[in-house]
């Protein structure tokens, strides 16, 4: 998914996460903006960039000049405490709404979709073998979320997301000269 | 917040009701076409994968399955995919996770295991290669 943010009244984008975790100005109340949103918000409502907040929280005081995803695995980050349905700070696992405003930096965040209807669909209506690239990385989002490593998930997220787009364009394309040629002449 | 980064959310807005309202429409038109025509009227298009390959892919026979379905013909359905057929309680257990997961955290939990998903793509796998050995 790609960003749009608002730093001294200067639009930037498309940005991508790790581009925008790169961004020393970033605070809480960033305006943000991506696909989807009706409105603009800010940095600390969107949960996968307070992700990336509370993580430059924790690395204060150490100099940091380059965020990496393995930084971000590495350190004592707040979402590896869930694994065992336990949570660190109180909210429990499941009842977290998207969309509500989360001012709290240490909030986890939603499991990103890992697109399995998408791809199981993909597989069975599009004919080609994409569908099945897209369900082997669905299967790849939820064990990296689990396992605290937020970036890896979503970066799982958005390959499946991907080649579900890839199936479904090549297959509309397909589709009417598959009528045309195949069925009509 | 200025006129253009307002036009600017706007028309993705504006993107995305429209892809919406084109599915929805491309949704109608498909149901249409399994209810009332035949396999055979050629109108059904054909599968990119048979076409190239001359092979079966996982889906094929799905649309001549939706068409026995309409009809109320569940046996010739099964016979054109079994997959397919196999595949709809699936996809609806899924959506049902989806739409009212955070009630079942342990259900949504179980479904996007990669044991779970992992099952599904290698039953896709044996599924496209038993049908082709045995003309299913």
């Amino acid at each position: 998914m790609k960003y749009w943010i608002i730093i001294d009244s200067v639009q930037e984008g498309p940005l991508t996460l790790e581009e925008i975790a790169s961004k020393p100005e970033l605070n809480p109340s960033t305006p943000v903006w991506h696909e989807g949103l009706s409105d603009w918000t800010t940095a600390s409502a969107i949960p996968e960039i307070a992700a990336i907040l509370s993580s430059n929280n924790i690395n204060q005081g150490h100099s940091r000049p380059e965020f990496t995803q393995s930084d971000f695995s590495r350190q004592a980050n707040p979402y590896s405490g869930f694994y065992n349905g336990q949570h660190p700070y109180g909210q429990p696992y499941g009842q977290y709404q998207y969309g509500q405003p989360q001012n709290d930096p240490n909030a986890v965040p939603p499991m990103p979709n890992n697109y399995l209807i998408l791809a199981i669909l993909a597989t069975i209506c599009c004919c080609i073998p994409s569908g099945i690239v897209a369900i082997f990385y669905a299967a790849k989002v939820s064990p990296a979320y689990y396992r605290g490593d937020y970036m890896a998930a979503l970066d799982a997220s958005s390959k499946a997301q991907l080649w579900v787009i890839i199936s479904f364009v090549a297959g509309l394309i397909w589709a009417p000269f598959s009528v045309i040629f195949g069925g009509l002449l | 917040m200025s006129p253009t980064e307002r036009d600017f959310s706007n028309r993705f807005a504006l993107y995305r009701r429209l892809l919406i309202a084109g599915i929805c429409v491309a949704a109608i038109g498909l149901c249409i076409l399994y209810l009332k025509f035949e396999p055979s009227s050629g109108l059904y298009p054909r599968c990119m994968f048979k076409m190239l390959t001359g092979l079966s892919c996982p889906g094929c026979g799905s649309q001549r399955a939706i068409h026995s379905i309409f009809n109320g013909d569940i046996k010739e359905a099964f016979s054109y995919n079994a997959l397919f057929i196999i595949e709809i309680p699936l996809l609806a257990l899924l959506i049902f996770s989806r739409l009212i997961g955070s009630r079942h955290p342990q259900l949504q939990r179980t479904l996007s295991s990669r044991f779970f998903i992992l099952f599904i793509l290698v039953t896709i796998i044996i599924w496209t290669i038993v049908r082709n050995i045995f003309d299913i």
